[in-house]
C-alpha cells in the first residue's frame, strides 16, 4: 500500500489538534451542549403543555356537550 | 396562592385551569418541573385524597392535572376562576420589605412589623422566612459565557457574507472554496475568542467567594449562622471590623459607625444611632440604619434585618447595572459602519456582474461563481485578525502597566475619549487617612522622620501629642479570615496610632503604663474626644478633637490664641483635616470631665493622600485635550480641596442642583464643571449619560458598588486599584490592578496607536481588495472569463491580508501621540484625503492586474497582482519619525525592531506566494501551470511597482494646481 503523507499529515494534525485543545474545547463544548438540553427541555415542555391544553378542551367541550353541570371555565393566558 | 404540602415541605402551586363543568383542575407546581421522582410522589399523595379520581403529574410542563368526584371535600372551597399571574411582590417579598421606610420608625414598630423582637426570632420562624424570602445572596453580574463570546465573534456582516459564499460555495460542490472559507471564517473567530476568554479567566479569578458566619440573636441566645442564612427579623449582632450581611434597622448600639465608601461615596466613616431619622434622609444620611456591603468601623451593635438579598441597596444598585446596556465601543461601532458599506457594495458589484453575466447569455453556475468570488474579494477577511492583532498587542503593552482589558475594543476607544469622570474616594485618592503634618510649640515637625522618646512620654512634648492620638483613640487588632490582624476604627484615629507606631511607640506599653479610665465620646455639641488615664504620677486627662473648641478648654492668654487660630486657618487652606491635642494633671481623682486649664500640646494635619500618578495624569490628560469631572458622594469643601490639589478647573455642582436645573441649563453647567459633590450612583449614571449626549466620549474610573452602573454605561469603563469592588471589576471594561493612575494615560496613548495602526492596515486592505474587485467586475463587464478564481482570490486575500496587514498594524507608535487632541467620536475610518489615496492605488494596482491579464492570462495576474500589493505594503508604512522616538536609545531600538519585524513577515508573504506558484502539490491546488520565466518576471516587477506608487502624485494637487509648481508631496503614508 503506497503511503499517502497528505492524509497522514492531516490525520496526525487533527489527533495532535484534539489534544491541544482539548482543554480548552471542552468547557466550550459544556455550554454548547447544555444550552442545546435546555433548548431540547424547553420545546418538550412547550409540546407538553399545548397537548394538555388540548385535552382539557375536549374534556371540557364533552362536558358541556353531555350537559354535565356547572359554568364554563376561564382560562388564564 | 395555592400550596401544597408535601413531606413537610411546602410547594407553591398556581391555578392555571379550573372547569367545574368537566370537574379538572389543572396546577402549576414549578418545582415539578424537571422533577419525574416528585411527581410520582405527588401522584401517591394527592391521589389518595378523598374525592380525588386522578392525578397526573407531568415533569416535562410542570403542571398536573387533579379530576375529582362531585363534591370533593378538598376542591370545594377552590375558586373557580384561576389564580391570576403572581406579582413582583409575590414572587419577591424581601422588595417589598426594603422599600418601607425603616429609618424613620422607632425601634419598637420596626419590630413589631417585623414581627420579632429584641430575643430574636425562633428556629422554626427562621426556617420558615427562609423558606419564603430565600437565601441572602445578591445575584451576582455574570462573566460573558463562553457561548456568547464565541457569538459574538461570527455575528457581524463580513463574517455572515464569508458564510453565504461558503454555502454558495458548497452548493456549487466547491468543496475546496467552501472549506478554505469556512477556515478562514474558524480561524477568526477562534483567535477573538481565545483572547477575550483568556481574559474573562483573569477576572473570573479575582472574584472572592465570600460565604462567612454571622452572629444574631436566635430564640433568646446567640448562635452564628452562615450569612446566606439571615432573614428578615433577624437580630444581628456586629462589631467593629465586621462587613454588614444585610441591610438592617439599628436597635441598639455603642460608639457605632460604618464605612459606606463603597455604597455611597463618603469618605468619612458614618456614626449610628438607634434614634430614627428624617423619612425622606437620603441614604448617606440613614443614621439609624447599617446597609450591606458596608464595614463597621467602631462600636457595636444590634440591629434587626430589614432586607435581604435582592431586596438591599447593594442589590438596587447591581439591577441599575444590568438594567443599563454598555455601549458598543467606537471602534466597533465604525468597522460595523464600515463592514455594512462594503457589503454593500459587494452586493452591487456582484448584482452588477450577475446583471453583465446574464446579457451575455452565461450559465447560471457561471453567473453564481463569479457572485461568490465577487463577495470573497470585497470582504477582506483579514480585517478582523488585523483589528483583532492590534487590540491584543495593545492589551499586551497595558497588562505591563497593570491594566487588564476585559472587552478588546476598549484598548481602541480609550484613543477617542475626551472626558474622564472619576471618582474621588478610592480612586483618585487612597482612602486611607495619613498623618501628613504635626504643628508643637516648639515648631513644625515631619511625622514620618519623628522619633518619639517611650521613657519620657510625659516630658518630650512631641511624644506626648503622638502617645495623646494612640491613647485617645478606640482603635482595635481584629482579626481577619485568611489574612493578617488588622487595625479596626476611624480612618482619622487608625492614622494616629500608625504615626505613633511608626515613631517608635508601642500602643500595649502605652495602655500598661496609662492604663484608660473613662473615655468621654463626640457628641452633638462637644467636637472633642477627652479621656482619663491612670499614669505614673498620677491622673491625667488627654483631649483631641475640633480646634476651636479644644482651645476653648487650654490656658492660653489671647495673643497666642489667635497665633494659633491663624496656624490652623493656615492648615486647613492646604485641605488638612486638623485636630488639636491638650492635657492636663488631674488633682480631683478624674471622676468629672474637666472644662479648663488644660495645656496646649499642638495641632495634627491629617489627609486622605492622593493616588500616586493622580495629579500627573490628571495634567497629562488636560494636554491631551481630555477634561476631568471629578464625581462624589462627599461634601463639596472635600472635593474642592482634592480638585485644587490635582489642578482641576472649573466649577461645583451638588446632586440636588442637578435636580432644579432644566436639562438645557445643565448641559451648559456640565460643560464647565469639574467638580460633582453629593451625588448617588443614578446622579453619576446620569452625568455620564449627559455628556455621552453632548457628544462626548466618557471614560468612567471608579472602584465602589456605587460607580459599578456609571462604568457599564460610560464608553471606558475602568475600576482602579487592587482594591475595586468585585462588582465595579465584572462590568469594567478595563481594571487597573496596580495603584498608579499614570497607567489610564498610557491606556490612552495606546488606543490612539491602535487608531493609527488600524487606519494604516485599512488603508492597505481597502486599496488590494478594491483592486481585486474592480479586477472581476471589469473583467465581467467586458465580456472577459474572470481573471482570478474565488480560490485564488482567498489565497491572495489570506496572504495580503494577514501578514502584510499585520506587520502595518504592530507597527510602534508616535512617541507624541498624546500631544495632539482626541480623534473626533464621528470621524470616519478612512475618510477624505486618505480615501481619495486609497481609491487611486487601487486603481493603479487594478490596472496593472488588468495588464498582466491581457499579457499572460490568469497565471500572470496571479503571479503579478499579489507582488505588488505586497510591495503596497511598504508604501502604507508610518513615516519614520513616528516608529519611535528620533534620537533615544529606547526609540531606536523600537524602530529597528519594527523594522526586522516588517521585512519579516512581507518577507514571509512573498516567500509563501513563491511556494504556492512554485510547489507541484500547491499549484495543483490552486490549478496553475508550471512557472514560467514571463510569471517570475511579472512577479518582480509587480514587486516595484509600489516604489513607482510612492512617487506618484496626489490625485489632490492633480486637479488643483495642474502641471506647473507642483509642491513636494508627503510620502503616501501618514494616516488623517
Amino acid at each position: 500500500m503506497k503511503f499517502h503523507w497528505q492524509s497522514f499529515l492531516l490525520g496526525y494534525g487533527a489527533g495532535a489538534g484534539t489534544v491541544m485543545f482539548a482543554k480548552h474545547l471542552r468547557p466550550l463544548l459544556l455550554e454548547v451542549a447544555t444550552a442545546g438540553y435546555r433548548f431540547v427541555d424547553a420545546l418538550a415542555a412547550r409540546a407538553a403543555m399545548k397537548q394538555e391544553d388540548l385535552e382539557d378542551l375536549f374534556a371540557e367541550a364533552r362536558a358541556k356537550a353531555r350537559g354535565h353541570r356547572g359554568t364554563a371555565s376561564t382560562q388564564t393566558h | 396562592m395555592t400550596v401544597l404540602l408535601i413531606d413537610s415541605l411546602v410547594h407553591p402551586a398556581r391555578v392555571s385551569r379550573h372547569a367545574t363543568a368537566s370537574r379538572r383542575l389543572r396546577l402549576e407546581v414549578p418545582s415539578l418541573r424537571g422533577d419525574p421522582w416528585f411527581a410520582r410522589r405527588l401522584e401517591r399523595r394527592v391521589g389518595a385524597l378523598p374525592g380525588i379520581v386522578e392525578v397526573r403529574a407531568d415533569p416535562r410542563s410542570g403542571r398536573m392535572l387533579l379530576r375529582y368526584d362531585e363534591g370533593a371535600p378538598l376542591l370545594a372551597g377552590l375558586r373557580e376562576e384561576p389564580e391570576p399571574p403572581p406579582t413582583r411582590d409575590d414572587l419577591r417579598p424581601t422588595e417589598a420589605q426594603g422599600r418601607r421606610a425603616w429609618h424613620s420608625m422607632s425601634t419598637d414598630d420596626a419590630l413589631a412589623a417585623l414581627g420579632t423582637s429584641r430575643e430574636g426570632l425562633s428556629g422554626r420562624d427562621a426556617q420558615s422566612r427562609l423558606r419564603r424570602f430565600g437565601l441572602n445572596a445578591a445575584e451576582s453580574a455574570e462573566l460573558r459565557s463562553r457561548l456568547s463570546i464565541l457569538g459574538e465573534q461570527v455575528a457581524n456582516v463580513p463574517m455572515a457574507l464569508l458564510l453565504g459564499s461558503a454555502g454558495l460555495s458548497a452548493l456549487l460542490k466547491e468543496a475546496l472554496e467552501a472549506t478554505a472559507i469556512l477556515a478562514v471564517v474558524g480561524l477568526n473567530a477562534a483567535i477573538g475568542y481565545r483572547i477575550e476568554r483568556k481574559n474573562e479567566d483573569i477576572l473570573s479569578s479575582w472574584r472572592e467567594l465570600e460565604a462567612g458566619k454571622v452572629d444574631v440573636v436566635r430564640d433568646g441566645s446567640l448562635v452564628s449562622i452562615a450569612a446566606l442564612e439571615l432573614v428578615p427579623g433577624d437580630v444581628l449582632v456586629c462589631g467593629a471590623g465586621d462587613t454588614v450581611p444585610a441591610d438592617a434597622r439599628v436597635i441598639e448600639s455603642r460608639r457605632l459607625s460604618c464605612d459606606e465608601s463603597a455604597l455611597t461615596g463618603e469618605s468619612e466613616a458614618r456614626p449610628k444611632a438607634d434614634a430614627p431619622v428624617d423619612p425622606d434622609a437620603p441614604l448617606a444620611e440613614r443614621g439609624s440604619m447599617v446597609f450591606a456591603g458596608t464595614t463597621v468601623v467602631t462600636g457595636r451593635a444590634r440591629a434587626v434585618v430589614v432586607a435581604t438579598g435582592t431586596a438591599t441597596q447593594v442589590a438596587r444598585v447591581r439591577a441599575l447595572v444590568e438594567e443599563e446596556e454598555a455601549p458598543r465601543p467606537p471602534l466597533t461601532r465604525r468597522l460595523e459602519s464600515l463592514a455594512n458599506r462594503l457589503s454593500v457594495a459587494s452586493m452591487g458589484a456582484s448584482a452588477l456582474s450577475a446583471a453583465a453575466g446574464i446579457v451575455r447569455g452565461h450559465g447560471a453556475v457561471r453567473v453564481v461563481r463569479d457572485a461568490v468570488a465577487l463577495g470573497v474579494a470585497a470582504i477582506p477577511e483579514g480585517l478582523p485578525l488585523v483589528a483583532t492583532a492590534a487590540l491584543v498587542r495593545s492589551m499586551q503593552r497595558l497588562q505591563e502597566h497593570g491594566m487588564i482589558v476585559r472587552r478588546l475594543a476598549a484598548a481602541e476607544a480609550l484613543g477617542t475619549v475626551t472626558v474622564i469622570c472619576a471618582d474621588k474616594t478610592g480612586t483618585l485618592t487612597r482612602n486611607e487617612m495619613r498623618l501628613e503634618r504635626l504643628e508643637v510649640p516648639g515648631g513644625s515637625v515631619d511625622p514620618r522622620t519623628v522619633r518619639a522618646d517611650p521613657d519620657r512620654v510625659l516630658e518630650d512634648p512631641t511624644t506626648l501629642l503622638l502617645a495623646a492620638g494612640v491613647l485617645n483613640s478606640e482603635v482595635e487588632l481584629v482579626p481577619r479570615r485568611g489574612r493578617a490582624p488588622g487595625l479596626a476604627g476611624s480612618s482619622t484615629e487608625r492614622a494616629l496610632v500608625e504615626a505613633g507606631r511608626r515613631a517608635g511607640l508601642d500602643p500595649e506599653r502605652l495602655f500598661r503604663e496609662f492604663p484608660r479610665l473613662r473615655l468621654w465620646e463626640r457628641r452633638e455639641d462637644v467636637l472633642y474626644v477627652m479621656s482619663h488615664h491612670e499614669g505614673p504620677t498620677g491622673r491625667l486627662a488627654l483631649v483631641k478633637g475640633a480646634p476651636g473648641q479644644v482651645l476653648d478648654l487650654c490656658d492660653i492668654d489671647p495673643q497666642e490664641r489667635a497665633r494659633l487660630e491663624a496656624q490652623n486657618s493656615a492648615l486647613a487652606g492646604e485641605g488638612l483635616r486638623v485636630l488639636a491635642f491638650a492635657w492636663k494633671r488631674l488633682d480631683d481623682g478624674g471622676g468629672t470631665e474637666p472644662t479648663d486649664g488644660f495645656g496646649f500640646l499642638g495641632f495634627a494635619g491629617l489627609r486622605d493622600p492622593l493616588r500616586e500618578g493622580a495629579a500627573e495624569t490628571i495634567a497629562d490628560a488636560r494636554d491631551a485635550g481630555i477634561r476631568t469631572v471629578i464625581l462624589t458622594g462627599d461634601q463639596p469643601r472635600t472635593a474642592e480641596a482634592i480638585a485644587r490639589e490635582l489642578g482641576v478647573g472649573g466649577g461645583t455642582l451638588l446632586a440636588k442642583d442637578m435636580e432644579e436645573l432644566d436639562p438645557a441649563e445643565l448641559q451648559r453647567r456640565l460643560d464647565r464643571t469639574a467638580v460633582l459633590a453629593r451625588v448617588t450612583p443614578e446622579d453619576k449614571l446620569e452625568v455620564v449619560r449627559l455628556l455621552q449626549r453632548r457628544g462626548q466620549i466618557v471614560a468612567m474610573a471608579g472602584d465602589g458598588i456605587n460607580d459599578a452602573p456609571a462604568l457599564k454605561v460610560a464608553d471606558v469603563g475602568i475600576a482602579v486599584g487592587a482594591n475595586a469592588t468585585d462588582l465595579a471589576r465584572q462590568v469594567s471594561d478595563l481594571v487597573m490592578s496596580g495603584e498608579d493612575l499614570r497607567s489610564i494615560l498610557v491606556a490612552v496613548g495606546e488606543g490612539r496607536i491602535v487608531q493609527d495602526d488600524i487606519r494604516r492596515s485599512l488603508r492597505f486592505l481597502g486599496a488590494t481588495n478594491l483592486s481585486e474587485m474592480a479586477l472581476v467586475v471589469g473583467a465581467s463587464i467586458a465580456g472577459a472569463p474572470s481573471p482570478l478564481s474565488a480560490l485564488h482570490l482567498l489565497w491572495i486575500n489570506l496572504l495580503t491580508d494577514t501578514l502584510p496587514a499585520l506587520a502595518l498594524a504592530l507597527e510602534p507608535g508616535d512617541p507624541e501621540v498624546l500631544d495632539r487632541k482626541p480623534a473626533r467620536p464621528d470621524e470616519p475610518l478612512v475618510g477624505g484625503p486618505e480615501l481619495r489615496r486609497l481609491l487611486r492605488d487601487g486603481g493603479i494596482l487594478a490596472a496593472a492586474g488588468a495588464a498582466a491579464m491581457i499579457v499572460g492570462g490568469r497565471p500572470l495576474v496571479f503571479a503579478a497582482l499579489p507582488a505588488a500589493q505586497l510591495g503596497y505594503a511598504v508604501a502604507c508604512r508610518a513615516p519614520r519619525h513616528e516608529r519611535g522616538a528620533r534620537s533615544s536609545a529606547e526609540g531606536l531600538e523600537a524602530r529597528a525592531e519594527a523594522d526586522l519585524r516588517f521585512a519579516g513577515m512581507v518577507g514571509g508573504a512573498i516567500g509563501l506566494h513563491l511556494v504556492a506558484m512554485t510547489v507541484p502539490v500547491a499549484r495543483r491546488f490552486l490549478g496553475l501551470p508550471r512557472p514560467s520565466p514571463l510569471m517570475l518576471g511579472s512577479f518582480a516587477a509587480g514587486s516595484l511597482l509600489p516604489w513607482i506608487l510612492r512617487g506618484a502624485p496626489s490625485v489632490e494637487v492633480i486637479v488643483r494646481h495642474g502641471t506647473a509648481g507642483r509642491r513636494s508631496l508627503p510620502a503616501p503614508s501618514s494616516p488623517a
